[in-house]
């Protein structure tokens, strides 16, 4: 069975959150808040037969009244890596994915 | 589903999945491991992917990249065999994983151990690395740091706590580095800038000797795409104004003709303020203000001088530590050519966007940088940091796309 993440673009009680992506699970091989210029994105890389490495990549807002960049960086990261692993053991077929207090995922792009 | 293990990275503390099938050649060193996978691709075709894990190794002599290899290959085999998902960490002893995943965006640079911030700053960093970081400007605390093979990037281990001088090719910086190899501290150091030339101070007629009068030499015949304005029909110098002149010209050596103070020289700045009849570039509005760094601030040498450009100069009243200076390096197809510049471009540089001719605004593949030759006059001066002196301007050659000076042809040309 194929098993997805979704990814929500606000915390999970924001009345107006929305699926920005969908995110094959089992063709992740790496994620990580990567610091650009300006957003800080969150990557998703992808194996994926008879293809080079593929990615998906997400920008990223921070409330820096709540969360340093840094902090924003490990607090999306460990949440991003419950979520994967949440979803491998459970018997869904999509797990929802969202951001932790203090960030918004603006836009996949 | 595939099968999986876990790698603990220990520089965020975040359980990162690494799978376990697909795998085709396991490397190890006792700093690194590296799995690169071909997922279903005939080996003929090298399309691998690739996951390095960085290790910090207390013991290499005991942990060696052989013995490194035998305990990967466990954990992947009874990985396989297993119901449960296995931790490489709980196979690893005295090893701490600093690092793991695919190698994404990455900044690279140079580093070298410096005892304090001063030290840091005046030191020359000579060992490449690579920063888990991109976009030039300055690297958070928490970013990433290993040691690479060179300029290609290629992590080959961690780099051990300590305090470096950090150099990214953009700007300087002291840093620590904790025991999971990222910047736990970063403090950038101050640009210290031998000589400026401040634009503004350029109102016609520019007479020698002049301190600010750094120019240019371009070519008055670009843009060529049809239709558009060339440099000399935008500025429209006199018939036999020269924009791009030779040193035993432009230097004065058989006279005043053509030198760059001189009546019939089209170099950019100078020779456009004091001899164009069009679009005259106006800098008490625009602020631009162009550096140098001398390679030795106590050496009278422009050799390997590097140049840089400030917009926002007399925004901050003329207060050089106060501005943003950034090197003047004109990369071929870049748009806009300095994220800084109010437009894109060189205020005062044609309409002072990344395309010189506004009728050819929307050609984005013709940004001015292919209009700067490699000629340049520096005036004279004594640096504003060290000793050095140079009773002589001085007709140069530069790497447009580094902004660094290459060849110093003439060191006696005017003042």
């Amino acid at each position: 069975m194929s098993k997805y993440i979704y990814i929500n673009g606000a915390v999970e009680s924001s009345p107006t959150n929305i699926n920005l992506g969908l995110v094959p699970v089992d063709e992740i091989i790496d994620f990580e808040c990567e610091v650009t210029a300006d957003p800080l994105q969150f990557v998703v890389y992808f194996s994926v037969p008879y293809e080079t490495t593929t990615l998906q990549r997400y920008n990223i807002q921070v409330d820096n009244n709540i969360l340093s960049d840094n902090q924003a960086k490990f607090a999306f990261d460990r949440a991003f890596s419950r979520t994967y692993f949440q979803a491998l053991t459970d018997a869904n077929s999509v797990t929802e994915f969202y951001p932790p207090n203090g960030v918004t995922i603006t836009a996949l792009v | 589903m595939s099968k999986i293990g876990i790698v603990r990275d220990g520089a965020i503390s975040v359980n990162k999945p690494v799978k376990l099938e697909f795998i085709n050649k396991v490397e190890t060193s006792p700093t690194l491991i590296k799995l690169t996978y071909n997922v279903g691709v005939p080996s003929s075709i090298n399309i691998d992917s690739n996951i390095v894990i960085l290790l910090a190794n207390p013991e290499p002599l005991t942990y060696t990249g052989e013995l490194i290899r035998k305990i990967v290959l466990r954990w992947i085999g009874e990985g396989l065999a297993s119901s449960s998902v296995l931790t490489l960490n709980d196979y690893l002893g005295d090893l701490v994983v600093v690092q793991v995943g695919v190698v994404g965006s990455q900044t690279t640079g140079n580093i070298i151990a410096a005892a304090d911030s001063t030290a840091a700053c005046a030191a020359t960093p000579n060992i490449p690395v690579a920063l888990d970081f991109s976009g030039g400007s300055t690297p958070l605390v928490g970013t990433g740091i290993y040691l690479t093979n060179g300029p290609s990037g290629i992590p080959t281990g961690p780099v051990a706590a300590g305090n470096y001088a950090l150099n990214t090719g953009v700007s300087q910086y002291f840093i620590t580095v904790n025991d999971v190899s990222v910047i736990s501290f970063i403090e950038i150091c101050p640009l210290l800038l031998d000589f400026v030339y401040n634009l503004q101070n350029l109102t016609n007629p520019i007479t020698e000797p002049n301190p600010d009068a750094i120019s240019f030499s371009l070519d008055p015949n670009l843009p060529f795409d049809p239709g558009a304005t060339t440099y000399n029909q935008y500025y429209n110098p006199p018939p036999g104004a020269v924009g791009d002149v030779p040193d035993i010209e432009l230097c004065g050596l058989f006279g005043p003709a053509r030198s760059v103070y001189g009546s019939d020289n089209a170099y950019w700045p100078v020779g456009i303020i004091n001899n164009g009849t069009t679009n005259v570039p106006n800098f008490a509005v625009d602020d631009v203000a162009f550096g140098l760094q001398l390679a030795d601030s106590n050496v009278a040498d422009f050799n390997q001088a590097q140049l840089y450009i400030s917009f926002d100069l007399n925004a901050n009243a003329g207060v050089v530590a106060d501005a943003t200076f950034v090197p003047f390096a004109l990369p071929f197809g870049q748009n806009p050519v300095f994220t800084g510049s109010p437009g894109g471009g060189i205020p005062g540089f044609g309409d002072g966007t990344s395309i010189f001719d506004p009728a050819n605004a929307g050609v984005p593949a013709f940004t001015i940088a292919q209009q700067f030759r490699t000629n340049l006059f520096l005036p004279s001066g004594s640096s504003l940091v060290g000793t050095a002196n140079f009773p002589n301007g001085a007709y140069c050659q530069w790497d447009t796309q580094t902004g660094t000076i290459q060849n110093v042809p003439n060191t006696s040309c005017l003042s």
